[in-house]
């Protein structure tokens, strides 16, 4: 075999880069609930016929270990039976999918009859039936509850719509611009076959496949490189999570890391039993939350692709919450037990490499869902309120938390006040951050907001919160973010402080939703922060001046708004000594 | 005719296109000047005045037109030394600009720090007050709140202050009460109001577009109040006007008043003269620009003889949501840095070397090898006649460099490690001009690539072949078509309003009397009429549109809304819903014509023409172009597999009519254009190079 030079390699790659972002952007330009047009909800990637992802566009990344699962679903329910034309469409955790709501949509890229790519997209659906609207269902006690389950199902058969199925599918939901997003998605992958179709014409297929196996490679050598960096031992971690909303409580992911010369091994055994509520994680997506925590330790130049997994060794047991047996509820994992997963890696590899670890999680729960009915149309109608959702982001070595959310959530966008007002009949009074609301550290964690809006008709609210108990963590001797907390119906005489889930909260005209989320977790020890940053950090009102004394040992004179930095000295001494 | 002149300040030189008739255009150049960018602008006039045989103040005095296109706010927002400012805002909303709707730009970054912020928080302060939205006052404006909160901005040294308060573009009183209440206790303070600057929905876009432009605004309103006051003084009488970011130019006033405005004053030139020079022949009614410098690529696209135009822009992290050229930017320049990374891989940028230290070749101090470097190995620039001879390249440095950085780690020779960087540079640019065409529905195909800055026609052969592109336009002021650009521009002032609605539900009063209140505002904005507008227009021409989209589609496409007499009738409103539905095939595949179509934002774009200058028609000589050959070197072509014996020609002694078959080498001025094997270069009656790709 010849192989094909380094700079074809990299032509190709940019390449397929630029054809997995082309279909992103055909999904975001045209699909037609705000979920993808403006919060991004989705992500696309290209993988080869063998089910390796080769390219990942700028999406969601918290999807991109779980699609691999997919191509592999459908090479193996449809052996011999794919042919050029046909759209394929899963959703099932049991599957292939990760949860009911994402669903994974490919289409077969053929070369002289050959099959070479899949281009897919995953996207998270606004409904999918179940029992409740937006399909988190707290009160599931098992899959079949959760919305409708999709094995791999062609829609598109030899370039025909299999009308039948599709309709079957769109009276499966009660999200009405449904086929709309369909159309996008269906969009997206098309958009992909063209392009790759183009380049397999340009470059032909032996050059293509040897470049595929060279960038696969690449990733493997500069993960490999970066592990061997790492000093060699086993280290533990755990994450937590509050509830199950079945009554489970503090469930708790535990994982053994080894690093041995090049090589990592996760070993998960010892994490809690599979729960009765949602939080499950089916192996895909306990798969993605890894590889995104790994992802975070990397140069970003390095590429997104399978060749990263190749090093690293993962051992998921049946039977828990990380590889939960059918029919287990699962909808909550993408971001919970998700998250926590995440949270138990970073644990874990804080003791070996804390500069580089970093904590990708979102103790977020669920956004509490509204619905109700338009006052002037009538018309039912679902919010996500997507405008409410800024904490959770931890600082990192080197730079303090910034911004709404964690990076990987860095490219779902939020609702403006003014659309969201204008869209639903809400009117929002607030959305502003709160002192001391990042976790001191040697560099802070990002700020958190409080958010108050108030209902202009009557409404229902559902939440599932978490955060309460165990709030965002802090590295290296950071400290920790605040708690969450939700209340419904504020100030009212029906005031609701809600602690573990809310179901179908009644709104009345006027009522207030308060919703305040923790902020981010510190890195490092606060008592080495630079005083004149504790200062410019009370300045701007993100600390109190109480927490510069308290957590920073940073004494400040209040009338000259000076360090005083003889006194902060000596209070940084006592502190340190205790 | 007296001079019209065109100034367009770059990086490094300040180029100026001046002519005092159609026929005698000049081209010049003087080093820009980074701290006072006047003082390049002033010495520039003064070379020309005295290559006219004039004084200063008689060149000025018989000077009709001075176009200038600024980057004074342009490298504000670069380099980060913009006014300190403060903000103003609703109680509740302090935050959106840090907040920024959640995006980031390094989703697998942690350590990727957050942008350089414009306002600090501290000076980001909250007044009660609350328009609803319906533009009802939900709760009234607290004056003495609004009055502590000035005192407290000037107490802390502000400069400069944006006000954005909710719901300000439906209902701006409270926003001009606050400023009343400035110019009252603080009247020294540049005041920028988000009604005025966006009066758009969406309280993230506009409060950062209004930032942006408090940031900018003493800067560039101080420069061109000074520049202008100076060339008064001097004796100028007539029209000096500021070049936009939009493609249209202003006077003085409305440019200093809204610097956003103006971020892409420079390259907005260039665009201009494409469209209005190249384009003016029917024939190149579709181009793709591409603008190739020392540090970056910019592709923008030009349809039906209009520039693409988006409001979805980002400069410098900052959200800018204000119609500008589309210009893709990728850092892909000549100074180009290439390595290999750690993982084996050739990579070419985004670090460039610049113009100083600039590429090894130059002999600068420059040691990492960059696509100049790579281009000189290959044969398409010359040692001793680059850029006319001024610099003289060395070649072995470059070769040593490359040999060491690339070619050894990759084990290649040095020629296929620099082949290697020219084909990663031109893939980088290759994908860049994707994204800009076919990622917004247009096939590259059926358009003709128009090349310049140093390097865009040294790429442009081989970046047309790789997108079956079949004619290539290089026009022979290269560098200075900014500039000349700015000379082509008409006066435009754009005006919006939000206005709700769809294609069946819509109120034609509402939407008449908000036409008739943004004409009102242009009335005031609009310069008089000078020398230069058209003699045979003086109207100002007022053409509507609108922003649309399906239901629950975030993103807007804008259309033309037809009216009759300045009205706006049923008709104009099904008009407007099918090219809605048109544009949106073209763009995203497919449309929904069984759906309403909704409206955004109503969008007024008013423009005073200005008197055009005819191309040149020179007088075409036979074709051979023998008596132009300077000699024959050996390039690299990849077509033909490695190096070959190429003719190349002197740019100065190329005819009209001249037929230069490739492969060949035109060294001009400014650039050298590579004529790939199987094209053909043919100077043109309006003096440029029209060179067709028959592969």
């Amino acid at each position: 075999m010849t192989k094909t030079d380094p700079i074809t390699t990299e032509v190709i790659r940019c390449r397929l880069f630029t054809i997995a972002n082309e279909m992103s952007e055909t999904m975001i330009r045209t699909a037609t609930t705000s979920t993808f047009s403006e919060s991004h909800d989705f992500s696309t990637a290209i993988f080869d016929s063998e089910g390796r992802m080769i390219s990942l566009a700028d999406g969601l990344p918290m999807h991109m270990g779980a699609s691999k699962f997919s191509v592999l679903e459908v090479l193996k329910d449809f052996k011999g039976k794919i042919y050029p034309g046909d759209i394929i469409v899963l959703n099932d955790p049991y599957h292939g999918g990760s949860h009911i709501p994402d669903w994974t949509m490919m289409t077969p890229v053929f070369f002289n009859e050959e099959l070479v790519f899949f281009p897919v997209i995953r996207a998270h659906q606004g409904d999918t039936g179940g029992t409740i609207p937006g399909g988190y269902n707290p009160d599931a006690s098992d899959i079949w509850q959760e919305g409708l389950r999709l094995p791999a199902i062609k829609i598109y058969e030899r370039g025909e719509p299999r009308e039948d199925i599709i309709k079957m599918l769109s009276i499966n939901t009660r999200e009405p611009r449904f086929k709309g997003d369909l159309k996008a998605m269906i969009g997206s992958v098309n958009v992909g076959k063209r392009r790759l179709g183009d380049l397999l014409n340009k470059f032909g297929m032996q050059t293509v496949r040897d470049s595929m196996d060279q960038i696969l490679d690449y990733s493997e050598r500069c993960f490999r490189a970066e592990i061997r960096e790492w000093p060699d031992g086993v280290y533990k971690g755990e994450g937590y999570l509050e509830h199950d909303c079945k009554g489970t409580t503090d469930i708790t992911v535990r994982v053994t890391a080894t690093v041995a010369g090049d090589t990592l091994k996760l070993d998960f055994s010892g994490s809690d039993p599979q729960t009765p509520g949602f939080v499950n994680s089916p192996v895909p997506n306990s798969y993605s939350f890894i590889f995104l925590t790994l992802s975070s330790m990397i140069e970003d130049s390095i590429p997104r692709n399978e060749g990263l997994l190749r090093p690293v060794e993962i051992i998921l047991p049946p039977g828990t919450v990380v590889n939960p047996l059918p029919p287990a509820p699962v909808t909550a994992c993408t971001l919970h037990i998700g998250g926590e997963i995440g949270e138990a890696v970073a644990m874990a590899l804080e003791k070996c490499v804390p500069e580089k670890t970093y904590l990708q999680n979102v103790k977020m729960g669920m956004p509490v869902v509204t619905f109700g009915f338009q006052p002037d149309t009538g018309e039912f109608y679902l919010d996500q309120n997507t405008n409410m959702s800024a904490g959770w982001c931890n600082a990192a070595y080197g730079t303090d938390g910034w911004g709404s959310l964690p990076p990987y959530f860095g490219s779902m966008i939020m609702a403006t006040a003014e659309l969201h007002d204008m869209y639903y009949p809400v009117h929002t009074i607030e959305r502003e951050f709160y002192p001391d609301s990042g976790g001191a550290g040697k560099w802070r964690g990002g700020a958190a907001t409080i958010v108050r809006q108030q209902a202009k008709a009557q409404m229902w609210g559902n939440t599932f919160l978490i955060g309460t108990k165990y709030p965002m963590r802090g590295l290296a001797g950071g400290k920790d973010g605040p708690l969450n907390s939700t209340v419904m119906r504020e100030g009212s005489d029906n005031e609701l402080i809600v602690e573990t889930t809310g179901f179908e909260i009644p709104f009345e005209d006027e009522d207030v939703l308060m919703v305040r989320f923790g902020g981010g977790g510190g890195w490092g020890n606060p008592l080495e922060r630079d005083p004149k940053l504790v200062l410019e950090d009370v300045l701007d009102e993100y600390v109190s001046l109480e927490s510069a004394r308290r957590d920073y040992g940073v004494v400040i004179d209040k009338t000259a708004m000076t360090v005083d930095d003889a006194a902060t000295g000596d209070l940084r001494k006592f502190m340190k000594s205790k | 005719m007296g001079y019209r002149i065109g100034i367009d300040v770059g990086g490094t030189f300040t180029d100026f296109v001046y002519l005092d008739s159609p026929d005698n255009m000049k081209v010049f150049k003087v080093p820009s000047t980074a701290e006072d960018q006047s003082l390049g602008v002033i010495s520039g006039l003064k070379k020309i005045a005295e290559a006219e045989g004039y004084g200063l103040e008689q060149l000025l005095e018989m000077t009709d037109l001075i176009v200038h296109g600024t980057t004074v706010a342009t490298n504000t927002m670069l380099e980060f030394n913009g006014a300190k400012t403060g903000l103003i805002t609703t109680r509740g909303f302090r935050d959106d600009i840090e907040l920024r709707r959640g995006y980031k730009e390094r989703i697998f970054n942690p350590r990727f720090p957050a942008p350089t912020p414009i306002a600090f928080r501290r000076n980001r302060l909250t007044v009660a007050e609350r328009i609803d939205k319906n533009g009802n006052v939900h709760t009234a404006l607290d004056e003495s709140e609004a009055r502590d909160a000035v005192m407290k901005l000037k107490d802390a040294g502000v400069e400069s202050i944006g006000v954005c308060l909710l719901f300000s573009f439906l209902n701006p009183e409270h926003e001009k009460r606050i400023a009343g209440i400035i110019n009252e206790v603080y009247p020294d303070a540049y005041i920028s109001l988000s009604h005025e600057v966006l009066p758009q929905i969406r309280e993230f876009e506009r409060v950062s577009t209004t930032l942006v432009n408090s940031y900018t605004h003493p800067k560039l309103s101080k420069y061109l109040n000074r520049l202008e006051s100076e060339l008064r003084q001097l004796g100028f009488r007539n029209e000096f006007y500021v070049m936009l970011s939009g493609g249209g130019i202003m006077n003085v006033d409305y440019a200093g008043k809204y610097p956003v405005f103006s971020l892409l004053s420079g390259p907005a030139g260039g665009i201009v003269a494409a469209t209005q020079l190249i384009g003016g022949d029917p024939a190149y009614s579709n181009l793709i620009t591409i603008d190739m410098g020392g540090t970056s690529f910019d592709v923008s696209l030009i349809k039906n003889n209009q520039p693409a135009v988006s409001s979805d822009n980002w400069f410098s992290r900052y959200r800018i949501a204000i119609p500008m050229l589309d210009i893709h930017t990728i850092g892909s320049g000549g100074g180009s840095i290439a390595w290999v990374d750690a993982g084996g891989a050739l990579q070419v940028g985004p670090r460039s070397a610049g113009s100083d230290p600039g590429p090894v070749c130059y002999g600068r101090g420059g040691t990492e090898p960059t696509v100049t470097d790579a281009n000189l190995i290959l044969g398409y620039l010359d040692p001793d006649t680059f850029l006319g001879g001024e610099m003289r390249l060395d070649l072995s440095a470059a070769e040593k460099s490359v040999d060491k950085l690339v070619a050894k780690p990759l084990g290649m020779d040095t020629i296929e490690a620099a082949h290697g960087i020219y084909r990663i540079v031109n893939n980088n640019m290759a994908n860049g001009i994707r994204t800009v065409s076919i990622q917004r529905g247009h096939d590259p195909r059926e358009f003709t690539l128009v090349a310049f800055g140093g390097n865009g026609p040294v790429h442009a052969g081989i970046l047309a072949e790789e997108l079956e592109i079949g004619t290539i336009i290089v026009s022979r002021l290269a560098t200075a078509l900014s500039a000349r650009g700015m000379l082509s521009s008409n006066i435009v002032v754009n005006k919006m309003r939000t206005y709700i609605g769809t294609s069946e539900k819509y109120n034609l009063d509402e939407i008449n009397s908000l036409f008739t209140a943004m004409k009102k505002e242009v009335e005031a904005d609009m310069p008089a009429a000078g020398r230069s507008v058209a003699a045979s227009i003086q109207e100002v021409e007022h053409n509507y549109f609108v922003d649309a989209h399906y239901h629950g589609e975030l993103h807007e496409i804008t259309v033309p809304l037809h009216h009759e007499e300045g009205r706006v009738t049923d008709q104009g409103i099904r008009e407007a819903a099918e090219a809605f539905h048109q544009s949106h095939e073209t763009l995203h595949t497919f449309a929904n014509r069984d759906q309403p179509v909704f409206f955004m934002n109503l969008r007024l774009k008013s423009v005073r023409p200005m008197e055009t200058i005819p191309l040149p028609e020179k007088e075409l000589s036979d074709s051979n172009p023998e008596s132009a050959l300077r000699s024959n070197r050996n390039v690299f072509f990849e077509q033909v597999g490695g190096f070959v014996e190429t003719p190349i020609f002197d740019g100065n002694r190329i005819k009209s009519g001249y037929i230069l078959p490739g492969p060949c080498i035109i060294e001009e001025a400014a650039t050298n254009i590579v004529v790939c094997p199987d094209q053909v270069a043919r100077l043109t009656a309006a003096d440029f190079y029209e060179i067709t790709c028959s592969k």
